[in-house]
């Protein structure tokens, strides 16, 4: 018996050690990223290979692209993060904020374990170097009890804020590129002269202020102000998902939390993959044949900068006819 | 020489007569019959204790009659039988002769090709008596060795008549895995099976049945078990050493009764058992199960209003008077029958020593507890051995054997078509043509016709022209035929009566010249040095080609050919898996002993074999072993409480060819037509490999055997260590390379450990009423370690299409093949108990990009990396599928007529995933069968005595099981720790209560011995898994839930000796 413990302790001496695997085919899929300051971003660009997990991952040495040091990628700065998940059925704006909380980060970090990367919201352009700029480098540094590996000057190259979306902006200038932009749904709208089916509506961002709001303003072709109570099917309730809604005859304003949609994840405010949010306006009218008409008019928007948002839809060549035939 | 006898001889008459005048001499007559059987023995040999004089044998009736001097003790002694000692005495006496058992160490041995005394043997090899095993009923004699032999490792897991477990000798032989997670299986790496000489390959037979067609008859399930006279399973490289081509996973010799008595001897034996259904699970029928699925649609559909609308538009859930949905049927009982069964077996053999026969004929047949599934066996083995001189022998040998199996609707592995029919709803009615449970017809109606023909003829010659030097030759032929014939009728075939048929052939030709030389220099009429020279060639020829051809839409379900109408579904073609194969190999042993003290073996052989690379050339494998005989040293004599002890020591190498012929060579393919000519095209899938090895076994082995107390105890310890080199594995080439894949021998492995027998008996006597008994356990501890993987990786997960979702991890200096699992903590109570990515404000999702979130009710699994995202990466290594200790207990104890014999087999130290825990769950996923049937998937299964969680708060052990629509986070996945179990096992294995009759009574009616007895096989099993069975696991570690389980018998049996 006791020779048997001696030769079970003794062949362990001759065999292999376990030790963890870093291996070489343990890779990130891309070597530059380009994210678009002002927005949550996050790359799952980690393959693991044959590399045993978890891994350790630390970002060094993050210079910019001439070699000198970037304070702006070294230095902490205080961020808002997620304290509990946004579900879209809060009802108030404190609820909302409760579920957030401000904690100091790097702006563009590695995760600890995962090898994701992140972009915090509130690195801007104002401090960062945006594209047409060289940008960044930095370098990966994977480990685990097993060894260490380099991942070496890999870059950063962010584009700067595109505050909302769909985006009238270059990406690289930030120079405006087209007065507005159009809804993402238009059905059954007839024109008031014409009578016939209206497809020229333009849709405009303004931000007024640095509050928490978001104005709805419906404009005719010479430019006055559409009652919102014309779409009389709108759901305004849940129209967005913002609170203490005040409608006049000129605009609709909520108080809202930004960014528009607050997260990625489905509500019953945005579209259904979670990424937009999306508002439909609707009246029915009774048409031509004496047959019930349902219009709609909607946009799938984001809106990544906190203000006083307004959006404008502009009847260009008619205005819409929300009587009966 | 002979003069010189006939000198001596004289000189001893005219000196020995004056001291014969001073005793007196006596008659002694009398008859010498086995212990066991009863039967008179032929040939036994009597001798005058102190002189060793032989003086005579006893006749054909087992009679002697002898003269010999008053007062003296004669022994009488028979090769397998343990030595009788008696008082000369002038009454008649009646000599009861023990045969040996394995546990006493003094036997015969065969190594190599020689038969070695069991002190000359330098290797590790055990002994197993055929009698051990034939009271227990089983088509293989391979599921009867579970537990009896210290380092193999037997799983019967899987119960399907004919089939066969899986099967390890001293650990893992190899980590390629095919199929995946609960599908998985290990590549078969039985040890060579040698049927008196025929080596039959279990590993490739087997592999053909269980992925393809064919019929899945083990090759081993052909030889009738009461045939058996032993099976000797040689462990080590020096036991192995001239089987080395091929004894790579160990070897395993069996060989087959033989004529022995001058009298004929007509044996009949006959077995009747009842198979029972093993525990069948519990399932919620009828009005019960519509409600159940009705609560929980009203519960977590997405609202109300939707729910309502799903029950009317469901009728199984609203139309309850519907005489199709209103029905509580017993899927199980549809499927699972206990079953009655018999065996026969006639065995006639005679003949003395220069000429005797053996006749074995059987029938078995075995229906399985699955309808339509069994097992029928017609065998007839013959040998004959003739010896018209002393210095010539010849024996031939025929065993043959047909076996039909049925398969029911699953192949001979899995059962996937009961086990998706004893999935069924209960509401659906019981199977009849207009029933929508297809996969209850199937099983129940299709043809099947699967018959496995093997016919193994054998010859055997031995020359011996001057006294010490013997010349061998042997030659045998194995044939299997198998024969797969399959018809599904139109009805559960979409309409198209679907026929195929399979035919395999076999063919493996052997054959072995060798030279034997033996030269004792002899003192005192004592060996002192003994010395033998062997020199052997050998040649083996394989081939095997299986073809199969499908014929669609039959004109009807009679007339299934000669043309279908969808003649352009109907295919025919030769499976790739084709193969013809040789191996060359010559070499020699030289051993060596003094005077038995200290013996010396060098083996030495060189292999060729046609699936090595051309660069590799022959391989050579040197083998060096050697052994200590304490009892025979001088200073020992005086040891009265010690009878043996021995230490004995081996290393060397055996092979076995592995890959095929286009591993080495690449492969040609037809091509397109080129201006009306045939191209060939090479085939880019698997680039050659010219270096191309056999797989290496060097093994290390230390071992020690002792038996002390006038052999009331004995015991026996190994201690190995063995190095598995030259694996297989398909390396992925990068694509500029122009080839997908290249086969390497990069992939090595160590197995150790340590094997441990002892046993007990009672006081020899030769009172055959007195209470004796035998008490003897084995167990061995294995640990395999995982040394080499290509390139020098540290670690492989290997996660190919067909391992979706259960990767199995290989690393380097771990168990050889780890279970990835996901770590379970508990279910949340609670959505606000779900932790958020800081940045997104997203729950824990479930995969990439899916938005599928964990919420309340859900599992909680360890998010490793710290993503926020459950997926392949967050898998640990928690498993580890392959027993730490196995082993087993061995009871025998016999008062006057009576015995009782029981055999317990234990494997301890592992880890099983409940499947079948987790597919209780999982019923209640689709309540709508959007992607599954109610036929199918439709069973539902009492879950009341699970803490699962059922409302918010709940801090439950089982995830929320009713919550269908978040079903795609799949909560009951197998490979997590929630369904991790130790699936440690004692094991019942069978116990056997016999009565032998009286033999003077029963010699009345001319029967020279009976015996009845009662056997339970698979009784127990004492086990902490909760699930069905342990042993009905795969050798991955998931239990298989489709899996064929084992019956429990009970057998009323009968042998019978004319």
């Amino acid at each position: 018996m006791a020779l048997g413990v001696f030769g079970l302790t003794s062949c362990d001496k001759l065999l292999p050690d376990e030790r963890e695997s870093v291996a070489t085919n343990s890779s990130f899929t891309q070597d530059v990223y380009a994210p678009i300051l002002g927005r949550a971003t996050l790359y799952n660009t980690f393959n693991a290979g044959n590399s045993t997990q978890p891994l350790t991952f630390k970002m060094i040495n993050p210079r910019t692209y001439t070699g000198e040091a970037a304070p702006e990628l070294t230095d902490v700065f205080p961020v808002t993060v997620w304290k509990q998940a946004y579900t879209g059925e809060e009802t108030s704006l404190d609820e909302i904020n409760k579920k957030r909380s401000v904690e100091n980060h790097h702006l563009f970090e590695i995760r600890e374990h995962s090898g994701q990367f992140l972009m915090w919201p509130e690195a801007k352009s104002t401090f960062m170097q945006a594209q047409p700029d060289s940008g960044y480098i930095f370098d990966i540094e994977m480990s685990n009890s097993g060894g260490r590996r380099y991942f070496r000057n890999m870059r950063l190259k962010p584009f700067r804020e595109i505050p909302f979306e769909p985006s009238t902006q270059d990406p690289i200038t930030g120079q405006t590129t087209s007065a507005g932009v159009f809804p993402s749904r238009i059905s059954n709208i007839y024109g008031k002269h014409s009578g016939q089916l209206i497809a020229d509506i333009g849709v405009v961002f303004h931000k007024v202020g640095n509050g928490n709001s978001l104005t709805f303003e419906f404009l005719d072709t010479l430019q006055r102000h559409i009652s919102p109570q014309k779409f009389n099917l709108t759901d305004w309730a849940h129209l967005v998902h913002g609170f203490n809604m005040k409608m006049s005859d000129t605009a609709v304003t909520y108080q809202v939390a930004y960014p528009i949609p607050l997260t990625h994840v489905k509500t019953r405010y945005t579209t259904s993959d979670g990424l937009r949010a999306r508002v439909v306006f609707s009246y029915d009218r009774m048409g031509f044949g004496d047959q019930r008409e349902v219009a709609e008019l909607g946009l799938d928007f984001a809106i990544y900068e906190p203000g006083d948002w307004q959006i404008k839809f502009i009847f260009v060549d008619d205005n819409p006819n929300f009587d009966d035939e | 020489m002979r003069h010189a006898f006939a000198i001596l001889l004289t000189l001893i008459m005219c000196v020995g007569i004056q001291p014969s005048f001073a005793q007196t001499n006596i008659n002694c007559s009398g008859i010498v019959v086995d212990n066991v059987t009863n039967a008179p023995m032929v040939g036994v040999s009597i001798m005058i204790q102190k002189t060793h004089k032989v003086v005579g044998k006893t006749d054909d009736q087992g009679k002697f009659s002898v003269s010999v001097p008053d007062g003296i003790k004669l022994v009488f002694s028979y090769v397998n039988y343990a030595n009788s000692l008696a008082d000369a005495s002038g009454e008649s006496m009646e000599i009861s002769m023990t045969l040996k058992d394995d546990s006493d160490l003094k036997d015969v041995a065969v190594v190599g090709f020689r038969k070695v005394s069991r002190e000359a043997n330098t290797g590790a090899s055990v002994v197993i008596s055929g009698k051990d095993l034939q009271d227990v009923p089983a088509a293989s004699v391979a599921d009867l060795l579970q537990g009896k032999v210290a380092g193999l490792n037997i799983q019967n897991n899987n119960g399907s008549p004919g089939a066969r477990g899986s099967i390890f000798l001293r650990g893992v032989s190899n980590i390629s895995v095919t199929g995946a997670g609960s599908g998985g299986y290990l590549t078969p790496t039985s040890p060579l099976f040698v049927i008196d000489g025929v080596p039959v390959d279990m590993n490739t037979e087997y592999e053909y049945g269980f992925n393809q067609g064919g019929p899945g008859i083990s090759p081993l399930s052909l030889i009738p078990v009461e045939d058996i006279e032993k099976v000797e399973v040689l462990k080590d490289a020096a036991a192995t050493a001239l089987w080395g081509s091929r004894g790579a996973y160990g070897v395993i010799l069996v060989t087959t009764k033989r004529g022995k008595s001058e009298v004929p001897i007509v044996a009949y034996s006959g077995q009747f058992y009842y198979s029972d259904i093993p525990q069948l699970r519990d399932v919620i029928g009828g009005k019960e199960e519509r409600l159940l699925r009705i609560r929980q649609l009203l519960a977590y559909d997405s609202s109300y209003a939707d729910a309502l609308a799903q029950i009317n538009s469901h009728p199984y859930l609203s139309d309850s008077l519907n005489a199709y949905y209103n029905n509580s049927t017993n899927w199980q009982a549809v499927f699972y029958k206990p079953t009655y069964n018999y065996s026969h077996n006639v065995n006639i053999s005679g003949g003395s020593q220069k000429f005797n026969y053996k006749v074995n004929m059987g029938i078995y047949d075995q229906k399985g507890i699955i309808e339509n599934t069994g097992l029928t066996r017609y065998s007839l083995n013959m040998n004959t051995r003739y010896q018209p001189s002393e210095k010539f022998i010849l024996a031939a040998a025929i065993n043959s054997g047909l076996a039909q199996k049925r398969n029911g609707s699953g192949n001979s592995l899995v059962q996937d078509g009961v086990a998706e029919g004893t999935n069924a709803s209960s509401l659906l009615p019981a199977p009849s043509q207009y029933s929508e449970n297809n996969n209850a017809l199937a099983s129940i109606s299709v043809r099947d016709d699967n018959k496995t023909i093997q016919i193994q003829p054998s010859i055997d010659i031995q020359w011996t022209p001057v006294e010490g030097l013997q010349f061998q030759a042997s030659a045998n032929y194995n044939f299997n035929s198998g024969i797969s014939d399959n018809f599904k009728p139109s009805i559960i075939n979409d309409g198209n009566g679907l026929t195929t048929s399979f035919h395999s052939r076999t063919n493996a030709l052997y054959n072995r010249n060798s030279v034997n030389y033996i030269k004792s220099i002899q003192k005192d009429g004592i060996g002192v040095h003994n010395f033998t020279i062997f020199a052997f060639n050998e040649i083996q020829m394989n081939s095997y080609r299986s073809d199969q051809s499908r014929l669609s839409g039959s004109a009807n379900d009679y007339l299934t050919g000669p043309n279908g109408y969808n003649w352009y579904a109907s295919l025919a073609g030769t499976f790739d898996n084709a193969e013809e194969s040789r191996n060359v190999a010559y070499g020699g042993a030289f051993s060596y002993n003094y005077k038995l003290r200290y013996v010396v073996d060098f083996q030495y052989r060189v292999d060729g074999t046609s699936t090595n690379g051309p660069n590799i050339g022959f391989k050579k494998s040197p083998n060096i072993s050697a052994r200590w005989n304490m009892q025979n040293e001088e200073w020992t004599k005086g040891w009265r409480w010690m009878n043996e002890s021995s230490l004995r020591f081996s290393y060397g190498t055996t092979l076995i060819p592995t890959g095929s012929i286009f591993d080495v060579y690449g492969k040609f393919n037809p091509g397109s037509n080129y201006n009306g000519q045939q191209t060939i095209v090479s085939d880019f899938s698997n680039a050659p490999n010219v270096d191309f090895k056999s797989y290496t076994n060097t093994s290390f082995d230390f071992g020690y055997e002792g038996t002390f107390f006038n052999n009331r105890f004995s015991v026996m310890y190994d201690f190995y260590y063995i190095s598995k080199d030259n694996q297989p594995w398909a390396n992925t080439l990068a694509n500029t390379t122009g080839y997908a894949k290249i086969t390497t021998n990069d992939v090595a492995l160590v197995s150790y450990g340590n094997e441990f027998t002892v046993s007990f008996r009672s006081a020899p006597s030769s009172d055959e009423n007195k209470l004796s008994w035998n008490v003897s356990a084995n167990a061995a501890v294995n640990k395999n370690v995982l040394t080499k993987l290509p390139d020098g990786a540290r670690q492989i997960i290997k996660q190919d299409a067909s391992t979706d979702g259960f990767p199995v991890l290989y690393r380097v200096g771990n168990n050889p093949l780890q279970t990835l699992v996901y770590n379970t903590v508990g279910v949340y109570p609670d959505n606000s108990s779900v932790i958020v990515d800081p940045l997104t404000g997203r729950p824990i999702q479930v995969g990439v990009g899916t938005n599928m979130f964990l919420g309340a009710g859900a599992p909680r699994w360890t998010d490793v990396n710290g993503d926020y995202i459950i997926d392949q990466n967050d898998l640990l290594v928690l498993g580890n599928p392959m027993p730490k200790i196995t082993g087993g207990f061995n009871f025998y104890v016999k008062y006057k007529q009576w015995s009782l014999n029981a055999n317990v087999s234990a494997t301890l130290f592992r880890d099983v995933i409940n499947t079948s825990l987790a597919g209780k769950f999982e019923h209640f996923k689709d309540p709508l069968f959007a992607s599954t049937s109610i036929s199918k998937n439709g069973v539902l299964v009492p879950i009341d005595q699970y803490d699962y969680w059922k409302e918010l708060g709940d801090n439950a052990t089982f995830p929320n099981p009713y919550d269908y629509l978040n079903s795609a986070i799949n909560p009951y996945r197998y490979n997590q720790t929630l369904f991790f179990e130790d699936g440690s096992y004692w094991k019942l294995n069978n116990v056997t209560v016999s009565y032998t009759v009286d033999r003077s009574w029963s010699k009345r009616f001319g029967i020279s011995s009976a015996r009845f007895y009662l056997t339970g096989a698979n009784l127990l099993i004492i086990s902490p898994y909760s699930g069905s069975s342990p042993e009905n696991v795969t050798d991955l570690g998931f239990d298989n839930a489709n899996g064929y389980p084992n019956a429990k018998n009970y057998v009323i049996g009968v042998n019978i000796q004319f």
